[in-house]
This record gives C-alpha cells, sequence and structure tokens, in this order.
C-alpha cells in the first residue's frame, strides 16, 4: 500500500510529460525551403556555393523541388574565371560539385529583385505566373528561409542595385501570419551585421538566427587557391557540418544545431532569437524545418463506395454518365470592368504629369520671352 | 570711358518691382503648383474599402446562415400530428445535445419528396421494429409493428434514425466549428486536379485499364461530387520508380514490412516526376508496383494503402509483371474503391452514414459553412493589413474583387435560405475565390518601408538648389521693404 502514492504521483507525471510532448510536437503536414543568394559577380562565389549547398541539404532531406525556391544570380559556375567550368565547390577539397546534380533555379539572375522576394513572400502574382515559383503554404506548412549576401544595420543588398529592409521582411511576414500562410518559419541569414534583420519582426512563430552582431562582420572559412576566390562562409559552413550528418528520420533537435554557434567557430557573434517562438528549443527537431518527414495515415478505408454510386438497391448497373457537367462559373464581367478602371487610373497619372511637364515648360518659356532675359 | 564704378549699378524702383514679381511668381510656382503636383503624383492610391460593410456582413452570417434540411415523412392521415411531434422532440433533443445552439437544424415535411429530398417511409410489419438507412440513395425504410404504433413509440423513432443516425456526423460536424481541422484534409479549392500514376520499380512494359474503369466507375463518382466542387483528371505510368530507402525484411510475414517511419519517407519527391502541370489544388493516387522477390506489406493496413495527408494516397500493388502485362478493369476496381474512400477522407467527409451520396451532402453544406466564414475572415484580415500599413497602395481592383466577395456571400446566403445547396455552394466558393483575390491583389506589393535617410538622400540634391535660390531672393525682397 506504500507504493500506491508513488504509483500516483508516477501516473501523474507521465500524464504531465505526454501532455507536454504534444504541445511541444510540430504541427505541420508540409515543408518548404527558400533560399536566396543576394550577390552576383565571381567575387561572390561564396555565397553562390553558400545557397547552393543549402539547396543540397534540404533536397537531401525530403523537400520536393517543387517546394524549394532557389533565387541565385547564377553567374559563377560558368564564369570564364571560373577554372572548373559548370562547377561549384563549398570546399577546397573540390569533392562535391553542388552545381552537378539537377539543379532548379526559380528565380534567376535579374530576377533576384525586393520586389520578387517580397511578391514571393505575400504570394501577390499575376495570374500568369507558374505554381512552381510560387510559395504555396496553408496554416501547416513549416518554412525555412535562409538569405546570404552583403548586409549592413537593418538591410540586405539585393545585387548592387536595391536592398531590402528589416521592415520589408518582418511586413511580409505579418501578411503572411493574417493570412495564416504558415506554421512556423526557421530564418536564417548569413551576412554582415545578420542579426540586424530579424529585429524589426513582430509575428509569431518565427525563430530566427544570424550570423553576425550589430556593427560586425561575417567572415568566411577558407579560400581555395585553385578557384581563386573564398569559398564559403564560416556560419554556413558549422551549420552545413551539422547537418551533413543528419538523416531524413533523425530526431537531433535545434538546440544541438544552435550549441555549434560559438564565437570559436564563427569568429563573429551568431544570433539566435526565441522571442516569437513558443516551442522549446531542445523539443525542436531539425527535421521539422530541413526536411518533409510525415506523419502519414493509414486508411480507414470503405470498399463500396463506386460500387452504391454505380448500382440501384436491386444491384443493377446504373449506367455510365454522358459527361460530368463542369460547374457554371457567375461572375466575370466585374472583373473586367475592375481592370479596365485599373488601367484607367495609371494613365490619368501619367496625363495629369504629362500636362504638368507641358504647363512648366510653356511657363518658362513664356516668362523668358515676356521679361526678355 | 569712365573708370569701374564700386558695385553694380543702383537698381531703378522698376527693376526692384520687376524682382519682386519673379520673387513672389518664384514663390507662388512653388506653393500653389509644385507642393499640390509633389502631394497629388507622390499620393498612395488607397480605395475605400467597405469595412462597414464585412462587418454587417458578419453579423448576418451569424444570425442568418441556418442549414434547414428538409427531412420528407410519408404518413397516412391518421398520423398528421406526428409530424410536429417529432419535430419539437427533435429540435429539443439538438438543444439538449448543444446548448449553444447549432446553425443548422432538421425540418420534417409530409410528403414523399424527389429523387434527391431525404425521405423515411414507414412500414408495417408483423414484430418489433427495424430501421434501413439505404446506402445507395436518400432513403429510410422504417420497420414497425403495431404494437409500436400503439405505445406511440413512432416520434421517438423518428427522433433516433434523423439525429442519431442520419445526421449524426453532420450535427457533430456543425457542433464543433473552429477547431481546428483533420490533419489529412486539403484546404478547400473550387476545383481540384486528380492524377492517377502507376509507377512500376522495374522496367518491363506494363498497362491498366485506367479509362475503362474510369468511365465505368469513377465518372458517376465524379458527378455526384460535382455540388461540393470541380474536377478534373489525367493519369499517367513511369517506369523505374525507385524508393529512397528500401524496407527491411521482415521473416515473420516473408514479406518487407513497411512500418510507418518507412511510409513518412516513402514518396520519393525527388525522383518521381508528380508535379501536375496545373495551378489548381493537385490530389495524387499512386499504383506503386515493387520489381522484388517477396512482397511488401504495410504494417496493419487491410488494404496496403495510407494516405499522405492534403496530398494524396498510395496504394502498394504486389504483382508479378511479366513481359507486357495489363491491369485489367477487375483488378483495377477494387483499387479505384480504396481511393474513392481516400478521396473523401482527403476531402474531408464524414464517415458515417454509410451512403456516398448523404456522405456527399454533409461534406457540401459543412462546406458551405466553411467557406462563407472564411471569406468574410479573408477580407477581415484585409481590412486590417490595410490599417496596419498605412503606406500599402489599394488598388481599385481589390475594391472590385471585394465587393464581388460580399455580393457572392449575399447570393450564397439567400440560397442556403431556399435550400439550393448546389447553388449556395457555388456562390460560397465564388466568395472564397474572389476574397482571396482581393487578399493576394498583385498590384498591393510595393516596397513599403523607406527610412528617413533615404527619403532625406532623395529630396535634398532635388529640392536644396531651388529652395536655396528662393529662399535667398525672399530674405533679400524682405530685407528691402524693411529698409
Amino acid at each position: 500500500m506504500r507504493l500506491l502514492p508513488f504509483i500516483l504521483t508516477l501516473a501523474c507525471w507521465l500524464h504531465y510529460v505526454s501532455a507536454d510532448e504534444a504541445e511541444n510536437a510540430s504541427n505541420h503536414t508540409n515543408n518548404w525551403a527558400i533560399i536566396v543568394s543576394t550577390s552576383r559577380f565571381w567575387f561572390n562565389y561564396r555565397h553562390m556555393a553558400n545557397a547552393l549547398s543549402m539547396y543540397r541539404t534540404v533536397k537531401r532531406l525530403g523537400i520536393p523541388d517543387s517546394q524549394i525556391i532557389l533565387m541565385l544570380s547564377d553567374d559563377v559556375a560558368c564564369n570564364p574565371r571560373n577554372a572548373f567550368p559548370g562547377a561549384v565547390f563549398n570546399n577546397a577539397d573540390r569533392q562535391l560539385d553542388l552545381y552537378g546534380d539537377a539543379i532548379e533555379v526559380d528565380y534567376r539572375g535579374y530576377e533576384v529583385t525586393v520586389e520578387n522576394f517580397v511578391r514571393l513572400l505575400t504570394d501577390r502574382w499575376g495570374p500568369e505566373h507558374p505554381k512552381s515559383k510560387r510559395l504555396l503554404t496553408d496554416e501547416r506548412s513549416n518554412i525555412f528561409i535562409y538569405l546570404t549576401g552583403h548586409g549592413g544595420n537593418e538591410f540586405l543588398k539585393f545585387q548592387d542595385a536595391e536592398e531590402i529592409s528589416s521592415y520589408d521582411i518582418a511586413h511580409a511576414f505579418e501578411q503572411m501570419h493574417e493570412k495564416r500562410r504558415y506554421n512556423e518559419i526557421f530564418f536564417m541569414i548569413d551576412t554582415c551585421q545578420a542579426n540586424t534583420m530579424y529585429s524589426r519582426f513582430y509575428s509569431p512563430n518565427i525563430l530566427a538566427v544570424g550570423s553576425s552582431a550589430y556593427e560586425e562582420s561575417s567572415y568566411s572559412h577558407h579560400s581555395d587557391t585553385d578557384i581563386g576566390v573564398a569559398v564559403i562562409d564560416r556560419f554556413t559552413y558549422f551549420n552545413l557540418e551539422f547537418l551533413e550528418k543528419i538523416e531524413k528520420n533523425s530526431s537531433q533537435t535545434m538546440s544541438d544545431l544552435f550549441a555549434l554557434y560559438t564565437f570559436e567557430n564563427m569568429h563573429s557573434n551568431a544570433g539566435i532569437s526565441t522571442d516569437a517562438f513558443p516551442r522549446n528549443l531542445s523539443e525542436v527537431k531539425i527535421t521539422d524545418f530541413f526536411g518533409n518527414v510525415q506523419t502519414v495515415a493509414k486508411d480507414e478505408s470503405q470498399d463500396d463506395i463506386l460500387y452504391m454510386l454505380n448500382h440501384d438497391e436491386s444491384g443493377t448497373y446504373i449506367g455510365q454518365s454522358e459527361t460530368v457537367t463542369p460547374r457554371a462559373i457567375h461572375s466575370g464581367t466585374a472583373v473586367i470592368n475592375a481592370e479596365l478602371a485599373a488601367s484607367k487610373l495609371s494613365s490619368s497619372n501619367t496625363a495629369v504629369s504629362l500636362l504638368s511637364l507641358a504647363g512648366f515648360t510653356a511657363i518658362w518659356y513664356f516668362a523668358s520671352y515676356k521679361l526678355k532675359l | 570711358m569712365p573708370a569701374a564704378s564700386s558695385g553694380p549699378k543702383p537698381e531703378t524702383p522698376r527693376e526692384k518691382a520687376l524682382r519682386r514679381q519673379i520673387v513672389a511668381a518664384f514663390v507662388l510656382v512653388v506653393f500653389l503648383f509644385g507642393l499640390p503636383l509633389w502631394y497629388i503624383t507622390t499620393l498612395v492610391h488607397r480605395a475605400e474599402l467597405p469595412a462597414s460593410q464585412v462587418h454587417s456582413l458578419q453579423k448576418r452570417l451569424e444570425r442568418e446562415l441556418r442549414f434547414e434540411v428538409p427531412v420528407y415523412i410519408d404518413l397516412s392521415n391518421a398520423q398528421q400530428t406526428t409530424v410536429s411531434e417529432a419535430q419539437s422532440m427533435i429540435n429539443q433533443e439538438i438543444q439538449a445535445i448543444y446548448p449553444a445552439g447549432l446553425p443548422w437544424n432538421v425540418v420534417l415535411k409530409r410528403g414523399r419528396g424527389g429523387a434527391t429530398d431525404y425521405s423515411i417511409t414507414l412500414k408495417r410489419v408483423q414484430k418489433g421494429e427495424s430501421i434501413y438507412i439505404s446506402p445507395y440513395s436518400r432513403h429510410v425504410d422504417v420497420y414497425l409493428s403495431d404494437d409500436v404504433i400503439a405505445e406511440k413509440k413512432v416520434t421517438e423513432l423518428i427522433l433516433k434514425v434523423v439525429v442519431h443516425d442520419l445526421f449524426r456526423s453532420e450535427l457533430e460536424k456543425f457542433g464543433h466549428i473552429g477547431e481546428r481541422a483533420d490533419m489529412n484534409v486539403v484546404p478547400y479549392a473550387p476545383s481540384y486536379h486528380l492524377t492517377f500514376s502507376l509507377l512500376y520499380e522495374g522496367g518491363q512494359p506494363v498497362a491498366w485499364d485506367i479509362q475503362e474503369t474510369w468511365n465505368r466507375y469513377m465518372k458517376n463518382f465524379l458527378q455526384e461530387l460535382q455540388p461540393f466542387a470541380n474536377f478534373t483528371v489525367d493519369s499517367q505510368i513511369q517506369y523505374y520508380s525507385k524508393l529512397v530507402s528500401y524496407p527491411a525484411y521482415n521473416p515473420s510475414c516473408d514479406c518487407y514490412l513497411l512500418t510507418e517511419a518507412d511510409l513518412s519517407t516513402f514518396v520519393n519527391y525527388g525522383d518521381w516526376n508528380l508535379d501536375a502541370a496545373t495551378a489548381k489544388q493537385t490530389l495524387n493516387f499512386i499504383v506503386y508496383i515493387p520489381a522484388k522477390d517477396k512482397p511488401f506489406r504495410i504494417q496493419d493496413s487491410t488494404t496496403n494503402t495510407f494516405i499522405v495527408p492534403r496530398w494524396g494516397a498510395v496504394k502498394v500493388l504486389n504483382k508479378n509483371i511479366s513481359a507486357s502485362s495489363t491491369l485489367p478493369t477487375e483488378e483495377l476496381i477494387p483499387i479505384m474503391e480504396t481511393f474513392a474512400s481516400s478521396l473523401l477522407q482527403l476531402l474531408g467527409a464524414p464517415k458515417t452514414p454509410l451512403a456516398p451520396k448523404i456522405r456527399i451532402d454533409i461534406l457540401t453544406r459543412t462546406a458551405i459553412h466553411q467557406n462563407l466564414h472564411q471569406s468574410v475572415a479573408n477580407m477581415f484580415s484585409l481590412l486590417k493589413l490595410v490599417e496596419k500599413l498605412d503606406s500599402i497602395s489599394i488598388p481599385k481592383v481589390t475594391l472590385v474583387h471585394m465587393q464581388n466577395a460580399i455580393s457572392a456571400v449575399e447570393h450564397s446566403l439567400r440560397a442556403v435560405k431556399g435550400g439550393d445547396w448546389v447553388q449556395a455552394s457555388r456562390w460560397a466558393a465564388e466568395a472564397l475565390v474572389a476574397s482571396n483575390t482581393a487578399f493576394f491583389e498583385e498590384n498591393m506589393v510595393q516596397q513599403m518601408y523607406f527610412p528617413d535617410e533615404h527619403k532625406f538622400a532623395v529630396y535634398m540634391p532635388l529640392c536644396g538648389p531651388v529652395l536655396m535660390v528662393t529662399l535667398l531672393g525672399v530674405f533679400r525682397v524682405v530685407r528691402e521693404l524693411k529698409a
């Protein structure tokens, strides 16, 4: 009898643990990845290698290509300066050609723009935009977002032409949250002053890591003397070193990964932001973001639905329906009207600008004529 | 020639007046023309969204969206009062189970009803009582003896049939609105694309009578599903479809046993070419034929099938493929039966009652309810977002899509009131699409945030020189006027 309280306590404890586990499990059914290298030109070789390495990793861990969005300048593999044409390596040992396997670049070259990135996140495209280039997530999607390039305090440069600010990304995430387009986001950024990029996030369920603190540089790991430039960044290198050992059904967690984020490894202060992330990191599996592990359902199938729909009470086959009549669509004219209105709107803007320009010229001309200046 | 006098010639009063006019002209142009022009051309177009309309629509939805499902009972004149008695018993019973009230009720009517109506027929038997819900139609037979009628148990029987058998799962669905949907269920779309794939691990030619099976069995099924959504179909055969990892041989069943862990990585997204070239919501149905010496068995599955949440279903078929084998219709029918069941599960149809027609009806009605609420929620999200991000532009198109959505919701409400589920479902789907289109309007994207440094950097070179000259002129005139 003396054992009874002990057993009761144990039972309570077990119950508590299982409830806790349920809370800490990720509720996602699908995984997506957005991998972006925002740099151009040969001397930014390492950013291409960073992005391609991450691409290789998420693909190896099971995210289908249709759910990986890859944005690359893609000007390195076939660069005339490349001593190994058609190949990109992320290590001086050159064991692994990142470009060799079938890679599917979704946004290439000059398509890597701030606008396209924001459109991608907020899914605002014209009807002609292909499905494979869209982020078709829902409230059960976990998204891994990896950015690399040159950054500064609260901005990230896109191909020397423009930059995206931390506010832009934060607002885009909020729009995704408002439309319930994600379950959790893992945001990883490898740039100088990277940690400032996630400082403005205000939407829930986002785990963010960056390679370096405010006013700190991120460093490359090593150079390849034959290629002639640095081939990978430190932060990405150590992430990859860890991820290479992960298998599809691994039970390693985020806290195992984050244990590597030391100053000795990175030569900078890598940042981890869990403010908006309720789950305990030691329970967040790596494969919640780097993989596509699905909890499949055994079917509880019936085997007579078709029979019942094709036969009547007496068991006679009722025959084929002629054709499956498509459902009618009601509206359509209103949409066209709206588009017309929109096009008129923009043309009226142009008209105002042109008219005012002409007006200015006229004033200028008459003023100088009258006053004989 | 006179020596250069010190300084320029003093201005004549006429010149002074002219200069003042010039300065005044500059200032006037800047303020009357330049500033308004700058303001107008940098104005972000923000259409006035009908916020109050959305709010009142939300209230209307809560008040007026009531599903009243008619059920016809074939009664003799002597039993006239039974209907109203049964109706009030049903009302009480539903009220007792769901005290908060439901947007759903059954309306009993006397008569036989049409072919697509729910109908109950009372039939006399010598002894006892029993119920038969036909799985082929929407018809119920209630068998009762004279004793039952004498004991006035008829109403109780009707209550049992309606609340606890026929519409039990619908009541449960409407009673648990707002709970997170089943993990497996795909989000609603007005049209789905079904892809049937035969994947063979080996390379010998293999064929299947999919067309024939389709015509004979699946067509009628999809016809029944029309009130819910549109469906399009294609099929393909692929060879050398390898798995990522192979299951371990299990001597106890003399087979390769697929455990749950194996199944979660079974579908080889990387190598199997499964991307449909359509923007529609796609569901995949795969028949996988392994080419191993021993059969593949899925643990604890009688049909050797599993469902990938929100994605599709996979059937592992063990078949020896000799040269040019064909899967005949007879062999495909059981597989298609399984897929039909999986499809209903993926779409979120309830498990009971047995009759697929009633299950699809329930699916349609719950979809109407869900889509109407989702459409209004989408519009609320948009309104909230617009309020939060004060520099985002709102084109007129957004407004028009929103108005379309509002009118579609209203149409659907009217159809629900009239009991026309087919129309209600179409309008609700349209409302969903229009509200999504409004939210995802492509012109609503712009770089929204400019730091103050950027604005300064842009305006300074532009305004600096102009302002400097104008201001100096103004100062000079002011000084002269003071002197």
